[in-house]
């Protein structure tokens, strides 16, 4: 029954997997263009976004007509209302994504990242790539085991960030004020990702549950 | 086979009281449109202009043009038993004629047509029952009486007995309003099966079951007690119930009004 | 705080207002059974009183009476039988039936779907008034006007149609006062009650079938073929029970009409040959009856009362099981 409405609603599901995907490989594509200077590549990043812009608009177009005209209940109407914030969420991922490339832009041909916190920013973004893939499998299995560990993957980059700080304020900073700014930007947009990331999981948690609960509470032992 | 409706100008009158006024729209081919408005509306006697059934009530009369295509149903020398022939009709409460089995109930629009060799009824009957999926059903019990299912299966075998004549146009009045909430969406599923062979037009007081079913909605409504019904916005669907162009169908739809 | 409002707690004793109400029920209660029992009594005394007055006459026949023709149970020995008086009912009630059932099932079908809505009510009290008419008005106006008035119909179907044993006039026959003039006139008396009963059981076809009807494209006459005649059958098979039923004790206008004799033939238009029914038998012979005289014509109405007991039974089962039917849909 209602054949064409499960359709519809697991079609907005798919849109979101979809961008998922995307801004993981933005973040990731974005990461390598910092790190290794690579114009081609930051630019591919920016021009891609239009890409996740496009589908973050007919996601919300589809999701109100869902509402409008198919009045969802219980998991449904959970699981629209939550693709509705979802999918802000992983725009905003994807927007960061692009803040990153930009800075790589900015400085080229110069690398952004002095050498010695080369390895942090690697450890950042590759943690930052992975949650941004782990998000798109936690909408896709709403698995809340996998949610909660998306938690501690924020830690990761949370203490991540804290070091960058650290590095930044220990007194031997002599790059200058515009690479230390640089870094700072970095660090931020990186760890304002995960946090988005971080919705994503609690969104889903609430989809599953029905309420807002601690998605640490579901880690598996 | 099924056909574009055009509304011109359509009023209809009960002896002098006007109901309707000023109707004018168009229904094109293989969609479901639905009508929707408070009660007292005029949209289900619009629905009965359509087939010229509003004409059989003593001292009702319509006047406008309703087109078929290219054909003016209300035209000169248009016969009103013929046009009923090619449009079919579903009422609010399933009325399956209750001394006749199944198969006749089906077969009743058939041999009215003349239609009398058994194996050609076999095949229809099937094929209709099939259409409103009622078949798998009924299908050991064709020569019991149609009185005795239950409100959906009346209503599906309604719908088949309608479909039997193979009819341009599907009228539906209501249909799942006595209906219990499982059927009614069975018959919303059949709906969307049948817009493809058949062009529909239902009229519900169901707004939600507007919005599910419907690929374009037009909403009628009257100015006070004793005007005639008239229809305010007619437009796609998903337009309507997000952003409808006038201040009263919103109204309506967010339930400020009616 | 203020002072408590509660009201008391209900009375739930019967006492009080309670008590009057429940011994007005009971008195009620008791009226209508008695009037049920009542009626009861009076159809088991007037079954007792036709027993017993018209065993002993039975046993006093010395022909068989349900086989002999004459009626003469005075005479000694006594004869009578009740054969011609059950033939000429029966025969003069179907041929009533007959001729007044189509009429009366036009007449309703007229009312309840074709005529006007302002005409509609006006001719159904013109059909109920027909009913009011007294039995021996119709009597006097089937003698005085209908009798000789229809020489001339009678004498043409003898002369077109004689080849029809029924209108056969052979050579002593002659028209007048025949079966056939006196089963019109009941006809006319029983064309009422049918019709206004076929009017109500048409009535009560419900509007969405005829609906459906027209919806799928049937001409008026189709639509009364597919939804209101099938619908009805039933409750019209009643009605013409019924009408039956009072065809089968007509008296008066019969006795008045008919020229009477204790023949069995089917030549309905011959004058010479007349007829009899029980009622009308009892009409006539009952002033110059002796006493075993009048038993005797008692031990025929008791047939008359037992065979139209057993049509208004049957017409009530009938029409009771067209009802639940509808309901059912």
């Amino acid at each position: 029954m209602r054949t064409s409405y499960h359709e519809q609603l697991a079609g907005v599901g798919d849109g979101l997997i979809e961008m998922s995907r995307l801004v993981g490989s933005a973040v990731s594509k974005a990461t390598t263009a910092l790190l290794d200077a690579d114009l081609d590549a930051a630019e591919a990043v920016i021009v891609a976004d239009e890409e996740v812009n496009k589908l973050y608009r007919q996601l919300d177009d589809e999701a109100v007509q869902l509402l409008a005209r198919q009045q969802p209940v219980a998991t449904d109407l959970r699981a629209i209302v939550t693709a509705l914030r979802m999918s802000s969420d992983l725009e905003r991922v994807g927007d960061y994504a692009v803040h990153i490339a930009k800075v790589a832009r900015r400085r080229h041909p110069a690398t952004v990242v002095p050498v010695e916190l080369r390895a942090t920013i690697l450890e950042m973004g590759q943690a930052a790539t992975r949650i941004a893939v782990k998000a798109g499998t936690v909408i896709a299995t709403r698995d809340l085991a996998l949610a909660a560990q998306l938690l501690a993957d924020d830690d990761t980059i949370d203490d991540l960030h804290a070091s960058l700080f650290a590095t930044l304020l220990d007194g031997n900073w002599d790059h200058g004020v515009e690479a230390a700014i640089d870094v700072a930007l970095l660090g931020r947009y990186y760890e304002r990702l995960a946090d988005h990331a971080v919705s994503v999981s609690h969104a889903v948690t609430y989809l599953v549950t029905g309420e807002h609960s601690d998605p640490e509470s579901y880690a598996s032992e | 086979m099924s056909k574009r409706i055009v509304a011109e100008d359509v009023n209809a009158f009960y002896g002098s009281f006007r109901a309707i006024a000023g109707v004018s729209l168009t229904i094109e081919p293989n969609t479901v449109t639905a009508l929707i408005g408070p009660s007292g509306c005029g949209k289900s006697t619009f629905l009965r202009t359509i087939n010229r059934l509003h004409e059989v009530i003593p001292g009702a009369r319509v006047e406008g043009k309703v087109m078929l295509d290219s054909e003016d149903l209300y035209g000169a020398g248009v016969d009103a038993v013929a046009v009923r022939r090619t449009i079919g009709m579903v009422f609010q409460r399933p009325n399956p004629f209750p001394t006749m089995s199944i198969y006749d109930n089906v077969a009743a629009g058939l041999r009215l047509n003349g239609i009398k060799n058994s194996k050609v009824l076999d095949e229809a009957v099937e094929r209709s029952l099939r259409g409103a999926n009622l078949w798998n059903e009924v299908k050991e019990r064709l020569a019991k009486p149609g009185a005795g299912l239950s409100g959906g299966q009346q209503q599906r075998l309604c719908i088949a007995r309608a479909i039997a004549v193979e009819p341009q146009v599907l009228l539906m009045d209501e249909p799942c309003s006595a209906l219990d909430p499982i059927s009614t969406l069975a018959i919303e599923d059949l709906m969307t099966d049948l817009k493809q062979r058949y062009t529909i037009v239902i009229v519900t007081h169901n707004m939600q079951q507007a919005a599910r079913v419907s690929d374009r909605t037009g909403f009628f409504s009257l100015e006070a007690t004793g005007e005639p019904g008239r229809l305010i916005e007619i437009d796609t669907t998903e337009k309507i119930f997000s952003n409808p162009s006038e201040k009263r169908t919103e109204d309506y739809i967010t339930g400020r009004f009616g | 705080m203020t002072a408590s409002t509660e009201r008391p707690p209900p009375d739930l004793s019967g006492g009080g207002l309670g008590a009057t109400r429940r011994v007005g029920d009971r008195v009620f209660a008791a009226l209508t059974t008695g009037a049920g029992v009542l009626v009861l009594a009076l159809i088991v005394a007037i079954g007792a009183f036709l027993l017993t007055k018209a065993i002993p006459a039975v046993q006093k026949d010395s022909t068989n009476f349900f086989t002999t023709k004459l009626w003469q149970p005075d005479n000694d020995p006594s004869v009578f039988g009740i054969a011609a008086l059950v033939f000429g009912t029966l025969l003069s009630s179907i041929i009533a039936l007959v001729v007044a059932g189509p009429i009366a099932i036009g007449i309703a079908l007229y009312i309840s779907d074709y005529a006007p809505r302002r005409l509609a009510t006006p001719i159904g009290y013109l059909v109920d008034l027909l009913a009011a008419v007294p039995s021996v008005v119709y009597g006097l106006w089937g003698l005085l006007f209908l009798a000789p008035h229809s020489d001339k119909f009678q004498q043409f179907l003898s002369d077109h149609f004689g080849f029809i044993p029924l209108f056969d006039l052979g050579k002593n026959g002659v028209v007048g006062r025949s079966m056939m003039i006196a089963s019109l006139v009941l006809a006319i008396m029983i064309l009422p009650i049918v019709a206004a009963i076929s009017r109500e059981i048409f009535l009560q076809v419900p509007q969405a079938n005829r609906e459906a009807a027209l919806a799928l494209g049937a001409t008026k006459l189709e639509m009364i073929r597919l939804a209101v005649l099938p619908y009805s059958k039933s409750g019209v098979v009643g009605a013409l029970m019924l009408g039956l039923g009072r065809a089968l004790g007509e008296t008066i206008a019969v006795a008045l009409v008919l020229s009477l004799s204790y023949s069995t033939s089917f030549h309905i238009i011959d004058a010479n040959v007349g007829g009899n029914t029980i009622a009308a038998n009892i009409a006539s012979q009952y002033q110059a009856a002796e006493p075993l005289g009048q038993r005797a014509l008692i031990a025929s109405g008791l047939v008359l009362f037992v065979i139209t007991f057993a049509v208004n039974a049957l017409a009530r089962y009938v029409v009771t099981r067209s009802g639940k039917r509808a309901a059912a849909v």
